[in-house]
C-alpha cells in the first residue's frame, strides 16, 4: 500500500480543498406537454420519448 | 396562498437578513460532511432560485438532494410567510457550519483502532427578491468607487 512519506503543509492541504470544486451539470431546456424543462442533454432523448420524467430525472 | 402574519423576528433572521425581504430555510444535524456539503452549495450560490433547483436536481453528489430540499423549504418560506413571488428569487446567500461529529472505532492491524468522524452540518440557504440582491450588488459597486 502507498504511504506518503512527508506531511502535508497546511497551505497545500487548505490549496487543494479549496480547489476541488463540482463541475455543475449543463442542462438544456426541453418542452414536453407545453411545460419547459431544464434537463442534462444525455436525457433529452429519453425525457421526449415519455421514458424519463423530466421532473425528477426518474425513469417512468 | 394565505400570508401568515409575523408575530416576532427570530435573531438567525435578523443576523441572516436584518430588515431586507427575504427568508430562509435550515437543515440541522444532517449527515453529510461539511465539505462535500460545501461542493454543492458553492455551485448554487447567487443563482436564480428555478435554476438552482434544476441543477441541484441533475447535480450527481448526494448532498444535492439535502441541499434541494433546504432550497425548496426557503422558496414555501418566501412564499407563505413573507408573500414573496416564487419566480424571482435568488439564491443570496449559503452557510454550511459543522454540527457535531460522531465517533466510530475502526479494528485496524496489531491490536490498534483508528476513528471514523461521522460528521454533520448545518446547511442554511437565503433567497431573496433579486432586484434586492441586484441592488445591494450596485450599491457596493458604487461605494467602491468613491472609496
Amino acid at each position: 500500500m502507498a504511504v506518503p512519506k512527508r506531511r502535508t503543509s497546511r497551505s497545500n492541504t487548505r490549496t487543494r480543498r479549496s480547489a476541488w470544486r463540482a463541475t455543475p451539470p449543463t442542462l438544456v431546456e426541453v418542452t414536453v406537454d407545453g411545460t419547459v424543462h431544464r434537463v442534462p442533454r444525455a436525457l433529452v432523448r429519453a425525457v421526449q420519448q415519455g421514458y424519463v420524467d423530466p421532473a425528477t430525472g426518474r425513469r417512468r | 396562498m394565505s400570508v401568515t402574519e409575523r408575530r416576532r423576528t427570530s435573531a438567525r433572521r435578523e443576523s441572516l437578513l436584518g430588515t431586507e425581504p427575504g427568508a430562509f430555510a435550515s437543515a440541522k444535524f444532517a449527515r453529510i460532511t461539511p465539505m462535500k456539503a460545501r461542493r454543492v452549495v458553492d455551485m448554487v450560490r447567487g443563482m436564480p432560485t428555478e435554476e438552482a433547483l434544476a441543477l441541484l436536481q441533475f447535480a450527481p453528489q448526494a448532498a444535492a438532494v439535502t441541499v434541494r430540499k433546504v432550497l425548496e423549504s426557503a422558496i414555501a418560506n418566501a412564499e407563505t410567510t413573507e408573500g414573496l413571488d416564487a419566480d424571482d428569487l435568488v439564491v443570496s446567500a449559503c452557510l454550511v457550519d459543522e454540527g457535531p461529529t460522531m465517533k466510530r472505532w475502526r479494528p485496524r492491524a496489531q491490536g490498534r483502532a483508528t476513528r471514523i468522524n461521522k460528521r454533520t452540518s448545518h446547511i442554511t440557504l437565503v433567497v431573496q427578491p433579486a432586484e434586492v440582491v441586484a441592488a445591494r450588488k450596485s450599491g457596493r459597486k458604487s461605494n467602491g468607487k468613491s472609496a
